[in-house]
């Protein structure tokens, strides 16, 4: 058994409001499936940054809520179906932390479908020219399959063991004081990009050392998008290049953050590009510094 | 299927007691009611200078890993489940997430998994589910989940703050802080261990509580409707505990005890009365609402650190967790806890 995308949705467009945003990919996503709202068991949301800073909730059940997502199993008397809903914060490497915790729903039973959403926005709900990443809402729907030679496989994370973390994001309620709910302070040091690039490029040799992945067989590599080449550059140092295609969509997008690699995996889905059995390797790399990687077998 | 158990758990409650008659007397507007015969509330354990989410979560983690036979290199991940995630003060950390900070104090693996995940009062039992089926499914053999609730600040806000008789900042009254690490591991003993987890959200009443940050005052504000929620959450409880009774086969004749969320006393015994004509027999139900509040997601096991501490419990005792949050969460947990009794020094 494995887990696989049944459908995905991405675009800069969509409501100011990081609820919104899910919401409104989560639409596009579950139409394109052709898969009724309800049948959905597992809602994760993996956007960073929330609305007016909300701790309580969960982002995940307002936006389940908007969704109409079996909002009263028992008032509407099917409690035989039902969603449940939570937010997971794992950065940029959080789509594929939501995969492998959906994976393992699957293989125990616990759950047939499971919707990742994000849509990371500026806590304000404004554009903020600090704001260092770009809007994009992404959902991306799975499933699992008895089908052995596709979906994930290969999952591996990573964090650095020592120095700083790069990248910070937080609000201090004393000085930020009134205005919290749409502050958010960024901080990033010198050499971020370059010591990601590089930490990301040594895991991945790595896992190619091990042998769990072969470099060889990739047709497509779908990483974070810190900067333009960013791919491009770990898969070089990594060893990766070859017949494999780096997707780059930084020109067009920025870096969308969390949504990244659902972004660049609706690229090649809805852009018709990929086929059966071909191989996608999926690349996170963010604050921490942490990485991850998987490999999807389409 | 493999069968995971609650191998170790540590606690950090911190020592300062205050009163609900202490906030009481700080009010500029007191309530009208007696909010410590109300909800059962008469002491919670408060932070005190430098203490935040992350010391907390820290102290609980490494009387975890005290208790355990494991050490930090030996976990294959750690789950942060905490609502607050306060690091240097009340300075709300979004990145990295919380789990990156404790994983690297901690010295796990740097190939260990690491990452936050947040559901509200029911975020540690939620964590509990995730880790369940990453063990029962082979992705991990072991793991922490922990949470530090540094959520006193919104009961210094509600001091501040309540102006009404009927104030949707009551409840902020209600909580204390805490710090709460569990390891989970594979069962070697088919008696010992999870047998079910199952949960769903009820997300038609999801902004019936909320908390962010106060534009009164600097700080963070908790608003919650909650007696709305209670009559929304008894309206429906009987049913779903018939429903997972029949689905898990079970009946309350199959526990020892039962470990609601505390919410408040009179709450908790209202909405377990009502089920208990399904349940057959309501198992007792362990409170310690009195002596520590509310702590939101580590509740649960805050009640079986002072029943396990005062070893007041039967041996290899079966535990109902019912999890009740915000979203609404609804959720349980069915398990048996020989191991943490042993690691409370239990004579097995």
């Amino acid at each position: 058994m494995a887990t696989i995308i049944k459908a995905s949705y991405a675009s800069p467009s969509g409501p100011q409001s990081s609820i919104g945003m899910a919401v409104f990919a989560a639409q596009n996503c579950l139409a394109e499936a052709g898969l009724p709202t309800q049948d959905i068991d597992l809602l994760i949301n993996i956007g960073v940054f929330r609305d007016d800073n909300i701790i309580e909730p969960a982002m995940a059940p307002m936006i389940q809520k908007q969704l109409g997502m079996n909002l009263d199993p028992v008032r509407n008397h099917h409690l035989q179906r039902s969603t449940l809903s939570f937010d997971i914060n794992d950065g940029e490497c959080g789509f594929l932390t939501a995969v492998s915790v959906a994976d393992a729903f699957f293989k125990s039973g616990s759950a047939k479908y499971a919707l990742i959403v994000a849509g990371d926005i500026h806590p304000s709900k404004t554009q903020r020219p600090d704001f260092p990443f770009q809007s994009v809402a992404c959902a991306i729907l799975l499933a699992h399959t008895e089908d052995t030679d596709a979906g994930f496989s290969s999952f591996h994370f990573k964090t650095s063991e020592n120095g700083s973390f790069g990248f910070s994001a937080n609000v201090d309620l004393m000085a930020n004081g009134l205005t919290s709910r749409e502050c958010m302070n960024f901080t990033m040091e010198d050499q971020y990009h370059d010591r990601l690039s590089v930490f990301t490029s040594k895991m991945m040799k790595e896992v190619f050392q091990s042998g769990r992945i072969n470099p060889a067989d990739i047709d497509y590599i779908v990483t974070s998008q810190q900067t333009k080449g960013f791919g491009e550059t770990i898969a070089h140092a990594a060893s990766l290049n070859g017949r494999s295609q780096v997707v780059d969509l930084y020109d067009q997008y920025g870096n969308a953050h969390t949504s990244s690699l659902a972004l660049c995996y609706h690229h090649l889905a809805s852009g018709g590009l990929t086929k059966k059995s071909d191989r996608i390797l999926f690349i996170a790399a963010g604050s921490g510094l942490s990485a991850a990687c998987s490999l999807y077998v389409v | 299927m493999i069968k995971a158990q609650f191998e170790s758990m540590g606690v950090y409650l911190p020592d300062r007691v205050v009163s609900t008659q202490e906030l009481i007397d700080q009010m500029p507007t007191k309530p009208l009611f007696d909010l410590e015969f109300i909800t059962g509330v008469k002491d919670r354990r408060w932070r005190s200078d430098g203490q935040d989410s992350y010391t907390m979560a820290m102290e609980a983690a490494v009387d975890c890993l005290k208790k355990s036979q494991y050490q930090a290199k030996d976990l294959d991940v750690i789950i942060c489940a905490s609502i607050s995630h306060f690091k240097g003060g009340l300075n709300i950390w979004l990145s990295p997430d919380m789990s990156k900070f404790l994983k690297k104090s901690l010295g796990l693996r740097p190939d260990a998994m690491s990452f936050s995940m947040t559901n509200a009062c029911a975020g540690m039992l939620t964590a509990v589910h995730i880790l369940n089926n990453m063990i029962k499914t082979g992705a991990v053999k072991n793991g922490m989940i922990v949470s530090g609730e540094c959520i006193t600040p919104i009961s210094e806000t509600a001091v501040k703050e309540i102006k009404e008789t009927i104030d949707l900042q009551f409840a902020s009254l209600t909580v204390g802080d805490s710090g709460v690490a569990l390891i989970m591991d594979r069962a070697t003993d088919e008696n010992e261990g999870i047998d079910f987890v199952d949960f769903l959200t009820i997300a038609k009443f999801a902004d019936l509580c909320l908390a962010m940050p106060s534009i009164e005052n600097p700080g963070l504000a908790m608003y919650a409707k909650a007696l709305e929620i209670h009559q929304e959450v008894i309206l429906r409880l009987p049913k779903i505990i018939k429903y997972m009774m029949n689905k898990h086969h079970f009946t309350g004749r199959d526990y020892d005890y039962v470990i609601p969320h505390q919410t408040s006393s009179r709450a908790i015994q209202t909405a377990l009365e009502l089920c208990e004509r399904h349940l057959e027999v309501l198992p007792e139900i362990l409170v310690s609402i009195d002596k520590f509040g509310n702590t939101a997601s580590t509740s649960h096991f805050v009640v079986l650190h002072d029943h396990l501490s005062r070893k007041c419990l039967k041996k290899n005792s079966k535990i109902f967790f019912m999890a009740l949050a915000s979203g609404i969460v609804i959720g349980f947990v069915s398990a048996t806890i020989g191991k943490l009794e042993a690691c409370y020094g239990y004579n097995h």
